[in-house]
């Protein structure tokens, strides 16, 4: 019995960066669903900015993340500098990293939404601007997370394996940071105050 | 009446005021006067339309999303904030009389957390490529010179600069 465990194990363990990636698209999908649901107008903010300047998001996001571990450092400072702040640092960094991930994803979908639109070329198959939107978000998604999926099924051959998910590295990188660049550039242009003054 | 006169200089000007005739006016001078001017006032006469009161032009009215910047944020936030800006300034102003002040103790923090902070990071690059990249690809990449190492580093830079590309060409196409 030990020993069909074991070898069944084994031979699952090729699926395994399949499945991870898989997982991965299904979480992105559900994020992005209840992000698009609840904050669409925020998601077409972030949108407009990264067609205002595809290079201006993506320097805003390197020097963005460049800053990370500062506003981390910021972050310890502050809270330190007084005795609750101190027992306060663990919760603080905790709340801090939550925040620089939900503002990356944030920006991801904007950029899977911009890339699916222009996927899809504009066809008008829905009924409602929302649900053109979600349209574009999945395929949009589909094509990122599909990188990831491709690699992973190849990932058993050495070389093809790494340079696929190489590839897919370095696409979702330059997405993920024109996400985040543009989400910082809508936050201090004050876009997102503007909207919700409207 | 200028304060810069001697009184030498205010003596004639004194005299010539003196000289001037009282001016005495009779108790229903004003009205007399007020009787021959005539006063235009609006009597509402046969016909007349009332004006109505002109409304604010929207131009000249301050968009609230363009001042909304400059509004006061509720009290908490505002204690929040000045609380933070504070800490914030105490600790640097510590950190600054310390530099100044003891800089063999600023020396020793700097040599015993930088250290530390320097191989944190190392460790968190090195999680975080093989994360990304895996195992092999990472192996490739650290073996330096080597071609699968170039070629997996060029592959990545294709990706990036592919998604670029695209997001570019969406960019332009959405606009």
């Amino acid at each position: 019995m030990m020993h069909f465990l074991l070898a069944f194990a084994f031979m699952s363990r090729p699926f395994h960066p399949v499945g991870l990636a898989i997982s991965w698209l299904l979480v992105v999908m559900v994020i992005g669903f209840a992000v698009i649901s609840y904050a669409g107008d925020k998601v077409e903010i972030v949108v407009n900015t990264i067609r205002d300047g595809v290079g201006k998001s993506v320097t805003s996001g390197l020097l963005g993340h460049l800053a990370i571990l500062p506003g981390a450092v910021g972050v310890i400072i502050l809270l330190g500098a007084t005795i609750i702040g101190i027992l306060l640092i663990p919760l603080g960094l905790v709340a801090y990293m939550i925040v620089v991930a939900g503002v990356a994803m944030f920006g991801f979908i904007a950029v899977a939404l911009l890339t699916g639109a222009a996927l899809t070329g504009g066809k008008q198959r829905d009924n409602t601007p929302r649900g053109a939107m979600l349209r574009a978000f999945v395929i949009g998604t589909c094509a990122y997370l599909g990188l990831w999926i491709v690699a992973a099924v190849f990932s058993w051959m050495p070389l093809i394996g790494a340079l696929l998910r190489s590839f897919a590295a370095g696409a979702t990188f330059v997405a993920v940071t024109a996400g985040f660049g543009a989400v910082l550039r809508s936050y201090w242009r004050g876009d997102f105050a503007r909207r919700s003054a409207m | 009446m200028r304060d810069d006169l001697t009184p030498d200089e205010f003596a004639p000007i004194e005299q010539a005021m003196k000289r001037l005739p009282y001016f005495d006016p009779s108790p229903g001078f004003p009205d007399k006067v007020m009787a021959r001017v005539t006063r235009f006032q609006a009597v509402a006469a046969p016909g007349y339309i009332q004006p109505v009161p002109r409304v604010r032009m929207p131009e000249l009215v301050p968009q609230r999303d363009e001042v909304v910047h400059y509004m006061r944020r509720p009290l908490p936030v505002r204690v929040v904030a000045t609380a933070l800006l504070a800490s914030a300034a105490v600790t640097m102003s510590l950190i600054a009389l310390m530099a100044v002040f003891r800089p063999d103790l600023v020396m020793l923090v700097v040599s015993t957390f930088g250290d530390q902070a320097l191989g944190f990071l190392t460790i968190l690059g090195n999680q975080t490529a093989t994360t990304v990249l895996g195992d092999t690809g990472v192996g490739y990449v650290r073996t330096a010179g080597s071609l699968a190492g170039i070629a997996t580093m060029a592959t990545f830079a294709a990706g990036a600069l592919g998604t670029a590309a695209v997001l570019s060409a969406a960019s332009r196409r959405a606009a």
